[in-house]
Formats: C-alpha cells, sequence, structure tokens
C-alpha cells in the first residue's frame, strides 16, 4: 500500500475573491453563481494521489474574507501546513490585501508553512487588472508557489492543490488529528484529477458548506 | 376497529428519513403455514388481514452527490402493543441492500383457491390491500438477499399484483444500475444510510432502566464535550452522541413531562444521632409534620416508658409487641380528640407493633392492606413516606465485630410509629438497612406499599481501618411507580421514579475537615447496588469469573438524598460562636447567617471539595450539637468541651426529570435524650404520571429523527440570524436579551456547539449568557437561544477602570459543517458600583463622563472622600432619619436603579418626585448597602480585620484609624456618625444590635476562603465603638 499523509489545508483572502468556489470546485467540482459571502468558516476535506500512488489528504479550512472577522483567523491557520491566498485578478487591491496576509502568515504561522498566491477568475481574463508577471514576480521574490485558476470553468484547480500536495514535506509525519472522518463511509483509495477537472461543472444544487 | 389503518406507503414515509425516497410500499404476510399466527387467525374474530401487517417496500437513496442512487428492500412488521391506542406501529425486520447479487421473485402457489372472476391478468383492479384474501389470487414473493447476507431468503405473500410488479421492477433497475458502476466512482459507503435503520445499538439512551449519573448530568453540557475551539474540531462524533442525549432529555422534559399529570410524593426525612441511647421520649415532633396541636401537646407528654439498656435481655426474651402493648398510647395522644381516638389507637397501635416487627417481605402484607381498611383520616400533610436514618444506634463494642439482633432497631421503629400517633395505622415498614451504629428505615402509607419496588440496600463501613462500620453509610434504593389517577388497567404501566437514600457518618472532630471529604468521595465510590443485571463484555470487559452483575452507583438515581451525621463544624472560634447563639433575639437570624457562612460543609461545597452540586436548604435552626447530661454547659445547654455545631443534615440532588421542592428544615430542641438534636425536613417530590408506553413511543419517535446523524454523508446546513448582535449600552446589573436563531435548512438533523476561541476557554465572553451552549435541530425547523448580556460585580470592577467597548465573535460549530460567526457587541456603561474607594476619589466628574482609563487625576490630586457615598448618606440625613426599617427592608429595585444612574451620570437623584414616600428613604438606604457591598476591597482593609477585632477599648480604636487612608477614614467617620444618629432614633433604639450586626459584614467583608476567620464578635465590637 502507499503512503498516505494528511494536511491542513487554509484558505485566506480578501471577500468574494472566490475562496469558498475555488474549495467546491476542488472538492465537488461544482459552481455555484449566487453564493452567499462566507460568516464563518467551512470544514471540508479532499484526497489527491500523486504518481507515486501517495496519497495527500487535506483538511480544508474555508475562511470568512470578511475584515470584521479577521480578527479569528489565526484560530484557524494555527497549524496549518499549508495555505492558499487567493485573489482576484479583476481586482487589484485584493491582491494587495493577499500580500498583507501572507506578511501576517510569514509573522505568525508556522515557519514551515506552504503558502500558495493564487489569482482567480481567469474566465475574466478580459477585465484582468493585475497581470501574471506582476504576481509571479512578487510570489519568486517572497518564495511562495503561484498559479491562476478559475473556480467557474475549473481551470487550473486541480493543478495548483496537486502542486501543494507535491511540495508538503512528506518525510516528516504530518500533524495528527484525531477525531476526522466517518465511521460509515468506505477508505477512499484516490481521486482521479484528470477525470474531476475534465467533467463539466455538477448539478447546481445548492452548497451545503 | 376505532384505530386509523395508515396505507402502506404513510407507514414507510412515516419511518424513513427525506433523505429517502419510498419508491413502492404493498401489504404482505407471512405465508400461513409457516406462521405461528393461525390460532388468532381463526379465534380472535378480527379482521386477520390486520394481524400482524406485514409490509414490503423499496426504498432509495440518492446521494448527495446527485449522481448515484442505490436501494434496499425493506420489510416491516407491525408492533405487539399491550394497549390498543394510538396509530399502530411498524418495526423494520429487514433491510436488503439491492446489490448484484439480490434476487427476488414471484410465483403463484397452486392451492390458492380462486373465490373471484379475477384473473391473475386483470389484477388492476386491485385497488386497496386490506381486503379479505379469498378475493383475489395469492402471490407468492421471495427474496434472497444473497452474497454474503446473514439472512436467508424469506417468503412472503400478497395479494397486490401490480405493486409486487413495481416492486420487481424497482429491484431489477437498481440491481443494474448497481452492478454497472464501479467502486472507484464515489468515495462513500453505498449502503451507509441503511446502518440508522438497522444498527443494533440503535437504542436511545433515555430508555435505560437506569438513570445517568447526577454528578455527569448536573455538569454543564459544554464542559463535557470534546476540547474543541475555532480551527480545531474535537470529536464531532463523540459531541454528538452527548447532545443529542441532551437534547431528548430537554425534548422529554419540555414536551412530554410539563404536558403530563403530575404525583406529589410528600417525603419527610428525619436524621438523628441517638448516641446508643434506646428511645425514652416521645418522638412525634421529628416523624409528624408540625402542627400547631402536636407542637404544644409535645410539651406536657410524659416520656415513653424507658426501655433502658440494662433491660435488653428481657426485651430480646419477649416478643417487641409485647413490650409495646405494655406502653400507655392513650397518653401518646394527648389533646382534645384524645378521648374520642382512644379506641382506634389501640387497635392502631398493634398494627403498627406488627408492622414494625414484619421485615420489609415485599408481599405478604399487600393482602392484609386491604381486608381491613383503615378508617383513620389522611391529612393533606401526612408525609407519604417517612425516612429516618439514625447514627450512633450502637456504641457496644461488641457490635462492631457482630451484630445479631434488631432489638434496637425495633426499639426505635416502634418509638417512631408511636410518635405518629393515630395516624400509625396508616404506615408500615418498608424496609431497612443497618450496619453497626448507622441504620436507615423507610416508613410508607400503607395503600402506596405498591408503588414501590426493586428495593436494593447497601452498606460501606469507612471507620476503623477504613473499613469497619463504626463510621460509613447504609443506603436504600427504590423505585417509586405512581398508579395513574382513575386507572386500575392492570396492563397499564407507569413510568417509575427511582429514588435512593444514603444515611451517613462521616469522621468526627473538628480537625477532620479533611477526612470528612475523603469519607464523603470514599462512599461515593463506594456504596453500590446490585443490579442483579448481569453485565456483558460491553459493559464489564473481562470482569472475571462467573456472571458479574451491573454495579449501580448510588448517584444512577433521579433523585438522590443524603441524611448525614456529617460531623462538618463552625469554622469560627468557640467564643465566638457561643457569643453569636446567645444573642438577643432580634439578631438571631443575622447570626444564624453568619455562623452559616462559616460552617465547614458550606465552606467545602463553595470550594467544590465534597457534596458538589448537593442542595441544601439554608439552615434556620440552631447547631444541634453537643448537648449533654452531666457535663459543663452553657446557658444555651451546649457542652463547653466541644463547639455547637451542625453535623446533623439533610441533602438532595436532583435531575431535571423530578422536581424536588423543600417545605421544612428543622431540629427539634424539645427531644433531649441524646447528645444531638434530632433534624427533619419535608420534601415534595413531584413526578410525571405517564404509561410506560407513552414515554417509550416519545422517545422512540424522537430516536427515529436523531438516530442516524453519524452516518449522514449529506453536510447539515444551518441558517443563523443574526449574525451580528448590538447590544447598544450595556449597565451594570440590568441584564439585555436577544434571540439567536438557527433554522436547519438542510436535509438533516444537525447538530451544533459553540467553541471557545482558546484551549480550555468558555465558548462565549464573561459578560454574556447563552440559554444553550449545544444544541440540536431538524430538518425545516429553528433552535432559538437567547444571549443575555450581563455585567456582575466582578465584571463591572475590570470594566469600570479599562475601556468599556464589548467586542466578540461567537463560533457556532455544526457538527460534521461548518463553523458560523456571530458578532456580538455592546458599549458599557460605567458605574460608580464595583469600584474602589481610592479610584472614585480621583474621578474628574461624574464616572459615565470618564472617557478613558487614563483621564483619573494623579493620586495627590483626588477629593477627600468619594462623592457618590457622601451624597447618598447626606440625602438620608436630611430626608430619612425619621422613617423606620432602613437598611433592614429591601428597597423598590428599580428605584435603586434610578438612584445608582444619578450617582453615575451626576445628575439630580430624580427620584425626590416621589415626594416623602418612605419606600424611597428604604431606596436609598438599599443603595448605600448594594454601593458598599459591590466595593472591590472593604471600608476596613483586609489586613487590619484581626487587628480592628482585638481593639478592647474605644480610644484603642479611634487610634487604629491612623493606620487607614485618608479616605477611607472620612468614609468609616461619615457612616458611622451617620448609624449612630440613626442608632439614637427612637424606631432604632432597640435595633441598634441589628444595624452592627447588618454593616460588620459590609464594612469589614468576611473571609471566607480562610479557615482561621477572623472574630465576627471583635468587629463587631469595633464598630460598637463608633455608633454605639
Amino acid at each position: 500500500m502507499s503512503k498516505q499523509f494528511q494536511f491542513k489545508l487554509v484558505l485566506l483572502g480578501e471577500s468574494a475573491v472566490g475562496k469558498s468556489s475555488l474549495v467546491l470546485r476542488f472538492v465537488k467540482d461544482q459552481f455555484d453563481d449566487y453564493r452567499e459571502s462566507t460568516i464563518g468558516a467551512a470544514f471540508l476535506t479532499q484526497t489527491v494521489t500523486l504518481e507515486d500512488q501517495t496519497t495527500v489528504k487535506f483538511e480544508i479550512w474555508d475562511t470568512a474574507g470578511q475584515e470584521r472577522y479577521k480578527s479569528l483567523a489565526p484560530m484557524y491557520y494555527r497549524n496549518a501546513n499549508c495555505a492558499v491566498v487567493v485573489y482576484d485578478i479583476t481586482q487589484a487591491s485584493s491582491l494587495e490585501k493577499a500580500k498583507s496576509w501572507i506578511r501576517e502568515l510569514q509573522r505568525q504561522a508556522d515557519p514551515s508553512i506552504v503558502i500558495a498566491l493564487c489569482g482567480n477568475k481567469l474566465d475574466l481574463a478580459a477585465r484582468r487588472q493585475v497581470s501574471q508577471e506582476e504576481a509571479k514576480k512578487y510570489a519568486d521574490e517572497e518564495g511562495l508557489m503561484w498559479g491562476e485558476t478559475s473556480a467557474k470553468t475549473g481551470e487550473g484547480v486541480s493543478e495548483i492543490f496537486t502542486a501543494i500536495a507535491k511540495k508538503l514535506p512528506q518525510t516528516a509525519p504530518p500533524s495528527a488529528r484525531g477525531g476526522a472522518g466517518r465511521p460509515g463511509a468506505a477508505a477512499r483509495t484516490g481521486v482521479d484529477l484528470n477525470k474531476q477537472a475534465t467533467a463539466g461543472p455538477g448539478q447546481t444544487e445548492p452548497c451545503n458548506c | 376497529m376505532s384505530q386509523k389503518i395508515r396505507s402502506a406507503m404513510d407507514v414507510v414515509l412515516d419511518l424513513i428519513h427525506p433523505t429517502e425516497e419510498a419508491k413502492v410500499a404493498i401489504e404482505v404476510r407471512s405465508p400461513f403455514k409457516a406462521d405461528n399466527e393461525t390460532e388468532t387467525w381463526s379465534g380472535s374474530g378480527d379482521d386477520p388481514a390486520l394481524h400482524r401487517r406485514k409490509i414490503l417496500a423499496v426504498v432509495t437513496h440518492l446521494h448527495a452527490d446527485g449522481k448515484h442512487e442505490h436501494g434496499c428492500v425493506f420489510v416491516l412488521s407491525e408492533r405487539l402493543k399491550r394497549v390498543k391506542t394510538g396509530p399502530e406501529e411498524f418495526l423494520l425486520d429487514y433491510a436488503f441492500p439491492i446489490v448484484g447479487s439480490f434476487a427476488i421473485s414471484m410465483s403463484q402457489p397452486r392451492r390458492t383457491i380462486m373465490t373471484s372472476k379475477t384473473a391473475i391478468g386483470e389484477a388492476t383492479t386491485v385497488a386497496y390491500t386490506l381486503l379479505p384474501t379469498e378475493i383475489f389470487p395469492e402471490l407468492t414473493v421471495t427474496i434472497n438477499p444473497g452474497g454474503d447476507s446473514p439472512f436467508a431468503p424469506i417468503t412472503l405473500q400478497t395479494n397486490d399484483l401490480q405493486g409486487l410488479r413495481k416492486v420487481l421492477d424497482e429491484c431489477k433497475r437498481l440491481r443494474d444500475a448497481s452492478s454497472a458502476e464501479n467502486e472507484d466512482d464515489y468515495d462513500f459507503e453505498p449502503f451507509g444510510w441503511v446502518a440508522p435503520y438497522i444498527a443494533d445499538d440503535a437504542i436511545p439512551p433515555l430508555l435505560s432502566p437506569i438513570p445517568p449519573d447526577l454528578r455527569t448530568i448536573k455538569k454543564p453540557i459544554h464542559t463535557r464535550l470534546s476540547p474543541a475551539r475555532a480551527g480545531a474540531p474535537g470529536n464531532d462524533f463523540s459531541d454528538m452522541e452527548l447532545i443529542r442525549e441532551d437534547w431528548m432529555r430537554r425534548k422529554v422534559e419540555e414536551e412530554l413531562f410539563a404536558q403530563s399529570e403530575k404525583t406529589i410524593l410528600r417525603v419527610r426525612i428525619g436524621t438523628f444521632n441517638v448516641n446508643g441511647k434506646m428511645p425514652s421520649q416521645d418522638l412525634s415532633a421529628w416523624v409528624r409534620e408540625q402542627t400547631e396541636r402536636s407542637a404544644s401537646a409535645s410539651v406536657f407528654i410524659p416520656p415513653l416508658k424507658e426501655i433502658s439498656p440494662l433491660t435488653m435481655e428481657e426485651a430480646q426474651q419477649h416478643p417487641v409487641e409485647k413490650e409495646l402493648e405494655a406502653l400507655d398510647f392513650n397518653r401518646m395522644t394527648a389533646g382534645p380528640d384524645a378521648a374520642t381516638t382512644d379506641a382506634s389507637s389501640t387497635t392502631t397501635a398493634s398494627d403498627a407493633a406488627r408492622s414494625a416487627t414484619m421485615s420489609a417481605g415485599p408481599t405478604s402484607e399487600e393482602t392484609a392492606v386491604s381486608e381491613s381498611p383503615v378508617d383513620v383520616p389522611e391529612d393533606e400533610s401526612d408525609p407519604d413516606m417517612l425516612v429516618l436514618g439514625f447514627q450512633e444506634l450502637d456504641l457496644s463494642a461488641e457490635a462492631l465485630l457482630y451484630s445479631s439482633t434488631t432489638v434496637r432497631e425495633d426499639a426505635w421503629c416502634m418509638a417512631a410509629f408511636a410518635g405518629l400517633g393515630e395516624k400509625a395505622a396508616l404506615y408500615e415498614k418498608l424496609v431497612s438497612k443497618q450496619l453497626v451504629g448507622m441504620l436507615l428505615v423507610i416508613i410508607v402509607k400503607k395503600r402506596l406499599r405498591t408503588c414501590f419496588s426493586e428495593i436494593k440496600t447497601s452498606s460501606v463501613g469507612t471507620g476503623i481501618m477504613g473499613m469497619l462500620g463504626n463510621k460509613g453509610a447504609t443506603a436504600i434504593r427504590l423505585l417509586f411507580t405512581p398508579t395513574p389517577p382513575g386507572t386500575k388497567a392492570p396492563e397499564y404501566e407507569s413510568k417509575p421514579t427511582v429514588l435512593t437514600f444514603v444515611n451517613a457518618h462521616l469522621a468526627a472532630f473538628d480537625e477532620m475537615f479533611e477526612r470528612r471529604n475523603a469519607d464523603f468521595h470514599d462512599l461515593s465510590k463506594r456504596l453500590q447496588f446490585d443490579s442483579g443485571i448481569v453485565a456483558d463484555e460491553a459493559v464489564a470487559p473481562g470482569s472475571g469469573y462467573g456472571a458479574a452483575t451491573v454495579q449501580l452507583s448510588v448517584f444512577e438515581s433521579d433523585t438522590l438524598f443524603w441524611l448525614v451525621n456529617l460531623n462538618y463544624r463552625i469554622l469560627l472560634q468557640d467564643a465566638d460562636i457561643r457569643a453569636l447563639l446567645a444573642a438577643p433575639a432580634q439578631v438571631n437570624d443575622e447570626n444564624i447567617k453568619t455562623l452559616r457562612k462559616f460552617d465547614q460543609l458550606a465552606f467545602t461545597m463553595r470550594n467544590k471539595k465534597a457534596f458538589e452540586d448537593f442542595t441544601e436548604q439554608p439552615l434556620s435552626h440552631p447547631p444541634t450539637y453537643r448537648f449533654a447530661v452531666g457535663v459543663l454547659t452553657d446557658g444555651l445547654g451546649y457542652d463547653l468541651k466541644r463547639k455547637p455545631a451542625w453535623t446533623d443534615r439533610i441533602l438532595h440532588m436532583t435531575s431535571s426529570a423530578v422536581s424536588v421542592k423543600q417545605t421544612s428544615y428543622t431540629s427539634h430542641p424539645m427531644i433531649t435524650m441524646s447528645d444531638h438534636k434530632p433534624v427533619s425536613a419535608g420534601f415534595d417530590v413531584e413526578v410525571p404520571v405517564l404509561s410506560m408506553h407513552e414515554y417509550q413511543n416519545f422517545i422512540e419517535r424522537l430516536w427515529r429523527d436523531v438516530s442516524g446523524l453519524e452516518y449522514v454523508e449529506e453536510r447539515p446546513r444551518v441558517r443563523v440570524s443574526p449574525t451580528t448582535i448590538d447590544f447598544a449600552s450595556v449597565f451594570y446589573k440590568r441584564p439585555a436579551t436577544k434571540v439567536l436563531q438557527i433554522e436547519n435548512v438542510g436535509n438533516v438533523p444537525c447538530s451544533f456547539r459553540f467553541v471557545s476561541k482558546a484551549p480550555a476557554a468558555d465558548p462565549c465572553p464573561r459578560w454574556l449568557r447563552m440559554s444553550a451552549t449545544t444544541g440540536l435541530v431538524l430538518p425545516g425547523e429553528k433552535a432559538e437561544i437567547s444571549l443575555t448580556a450581563y455585567v456582575d460585580d466582578a465584571l463591572a470592577s475590570r470594566l469600570n477602570t479599562s475601556f468599556t467597548r464589548l467586542d466578540e465573535t461567537l463560533v457556532l460549530h455544526t457538527a460534521l459543517g461548518r463553523d458560523h460567526f456571530v458578532a456580538v457587541a455592546g458599549d458599557y456603561k460605567r458605574t460608580c458600583f464595583a469600584t474602589s474607594i481610592s479610584w472614585l476619589v480621583r474621578l474628574p466628574g461624574p464616572v459615565r463622563e470618564l472617557r478613558f482609563p487614563s483621564d483619573i487625576l494623579p493620586e495627590d490630586r483626588g477629593v477627600n472622600a468619594p462623592r457618590e457615598i457622601m451624597r447618598l448618606v447626606n440625602w438620608l440625613m436630611s430626608n430619612a432619619t425619621d422613617v423606620g426599617g432602613l437598611f433592614f427592608e429591601r428597597g423598590d429595585e428599580e428605584l435603586v436603579q434610578q438612584i445608582r444612574e444619578s450617582l453615575d451620570t451626576g445628575a439630580e437623584f430624580a427620584v425626590d418626585r416621589h415626594g416623602r414616600d418612605p419606600k424611597v428613604a428604604l431606596a436609598f438606604a438599599d443603595a448605600l448597602i448594594q454601593f458598599l457591598d459591590s466595593l472591590v476591597e472593604p471600608v476596613i482593609p483586609a489586613a487590619l480585620h484581626a487587628r480592628c477585632a482585638e481593639m478592647s477599648s474605644r480610644d484603642e480604636a479611634f487610634e487604629i484609624l491612623d493606620e487607614l487612608p485618608v479616605v477611607n477614614v472620612n468614609v468609616w467617620i461619615s457612616l458611622t456618625a451617620f448609624l449612630h444618629f440613626i442608632g439614637q432614633q427612637d424606631a432604632y433604639r432597640d435595633h441598634l444590635e441589628r444595624l452592627v450586626a447588618l454593616f460588620t459584614p459590609i464594612l469589614f467583608r468576611d473571609d471566607l476562603s480562610s479557615l482561621a476567620p477572623v472574630s465576627v464578635v471583635g468587629k463587631r465590637n469595633f464598630l460598637r465603638y463608633f455608633v454605639g
């Protein structure tokens, strides 16, 4: 049997940049145009299988982006192994906000945290305000992973999570956390990311997270 | 048949969860030959089709991914009921997953007799299946669960051809779909959703005959959940179990118990350390409710003929009954009724004697009750149950080693019955349990005898070597099953209530304080009853040889009483205690209250060292120990060598399923035969009267909705509103409440809990109180939680001198779901209450105008006394010196609040418009008391208390004032001058001592954490030098 790892991942970023949509696409391969903004934090899990058959289980905390709840963010990124900081490529100000999250993480979070900067809403590239060069340059300077995604079309979503999974230190034991998993659920062996990525948007059943 | 018959489909829809769909449901039967119901088939005359209905249904579940559907064949059968009322109920017999190896087939047995012309092919005319079977063709359906199923194939019969065809079609469709799919297509258990329907352990916890441990359920639920906080979920599964159980318990209380009839069991409890004596006095005061007649009668009734220990031998030789007959019972019933009740009293007495000598044989007397109807009238106040605990029944050395006779027990039981007077005929002894000197006896009304069952006893010695029975406890546990009013139906079975009584005798002597606490914990652990239920491995893994039985703790009860010779003493010095007890009547209440504060049991309970979560009604009677004959005593009869103490106590602990109201708690000083006084307490134990059947149904219905919580694969969804709650202005001790709604907008039940933001922190801030910190909400329903902003003294003292913005975010965690944030905010308004004198004098103006904590004046620029105290004293001096009852009577809370508001804002007193209404003066006096009481540090700083208490003259007392800060001296002088002035008024001339007693603990706050407190008498003397 191949190796299995478990990591805590937190999503941060300004309100309305599409954090929850990104998670919904990654976990359920769905997209919902009219999402209420997140007041709270959603907890979801998704497993990624790498080429060497290693499975990486993400415990994802999708946090509220609103400034009002900023003081709660440390509760959620505490002990996180990785963070996806999201900005909206059509809003220059959202990159500034992302930068301030990154500074906070570099200051406050676990020093070994893997941070990915993610430019979302690639489907709206026509209204782009943040150039790829600018974001990439910043990410390189700060030693971050970087990618662009569209939660709406699914483009780039699985790639960015898979890239994080590969980058995470797979020698050290992952942070253990009791109580996860469901008794009734069968042990899961893997998810075919390609299949997910190519599948069309799922039924627009209201998201329950 | 009067009951409504639901269609098969309705029955199935009632059973299944909203996440499932019933595709088809038909009526079926067991094949006749194989069915042992054949007898009822011909005999009962009922329509056989209605007998043990069975239903076959295809139930499907569309998984949360919206793509995969799995189905099962359900077979339900009607449950046999004891009572034929209410809707019929069905149990799920089988749930067969429709997978590749599953098979279902239909055949028409040849033996079917066609009595109608309806051909099989034309069976479309079958409208409803509850028709006589002869008319329609009988079809046999065989289900083979296949594969690795533990079940053998089953066969059923039906007449519903059309329905059966649909069943077969659905099964085929689902089986084909199941065979075609690849397991990698989904990451869930395809039949996980079936688990809640068939789980073996799915017995709702509330149906256990053993009530939960009182010590556990008394703890707030959030302290029992797994440690979780924002961003770090705990164990959602174990939490769900607890939350669900708590939710069900509340539902049962609010929706079932609250609606049901109640019955009150009057329980009178007595505890008496008899110091090895035999009964020699009338016990009526102790065993009977105090009526005027019996109270006055007891004064002149001569003592019973004494059974001295010297005549023990004689007592053993003669039947006790004879001994009793020798007693003159006529003298016992002195009073106006005595003459008329003479005859009956005598028969009554021998009745009583017979009962007293009988052991607690469970059934032997039941017939006797009906044979000889009792003609003694019952009074409302007569207890239904008399529970008497004796300690030091036998002090002889041999009693420790072997105790072979029940002579002493019999003698005391007789004395108790004798004390009941003519009422004794109503009662009989139910059970008793003795261990050396400790005896617990339960006497009940004869007519209620059959309501008590499953009587169990237990005893534990904690005395010499931690084993012997000179100290320890005896306990009795029993079930009380109320008889439903107006029902005599034998099949009616009421829900019982578990009552437990513990008679304990703990370690003696002042210094054995810790030992008593240890004794309590030892007894709590070791006192157990044998339930007689054989423990299975799950309950007691590896429990050794033979069949171990489940042991029941005394705390596994609906209500638990401890009647104890606790031996707890009073922490004050001996001289202080005696002086306080000997004080004049006008300060008696105040003094008892003072002594109570220093009682070791109160101290222990405050510090949660023992008797945690027990309730004891505040004592109002004087200490019950130690009185003695032939030793030096003080004026009140207390032995000079022992500190007077409340050694004899009655406490209780009750679950929310039962309501216990204490009606009395007192000692009986006229009973003087022992060195202790007997103590009694009356309780009204209110229990719901409802049938076990009704109770079970209610719980099973609840359980059906929530049993599968941990198996749901769909995430719970709730809508929380509002997400921002602003309390606006929050004032000191003025509660403000807002409601939070949690609506379940998903398809599965959702259990939720508020989690904290830091480890081991409370889920909500100090200034907020929540009506619940956990809950459960069913799909489509709403849960409401009230949030109350409340600032008490401790919090106000912090907020007054710091920033006043209250701003928090509550984190509501839904099990297996997301966290929701609720922002709560408010603006605290500063008050001069709950501050310190030294801070108040540095305020640049009224406290409410202080914007930043740093705005206060430097220390050397403060005023010489707080304006607020001076304003209150000044008002009282100018307006209230002629009003009686100042400080003794509580003021109107609303007026006090207005006065406080004026002090805080610096505005004129608005209450002046009430003119010279004395209630305004009382409110001002109360405001002054409350103000002084709320000060962070009392007017006389704690460090000086001991020295103040030692001052022996007025001059010395004035000298010590030099050591106080100047502002404190100013406050002290103006307050005492005012009290002095008040004390000179006619209305107060006789109440000066009461004023002193009242103000001492306010001006010198008592240190309740000290094991060697400063003398109360000394502190009062000090105050008296100024006001006297």
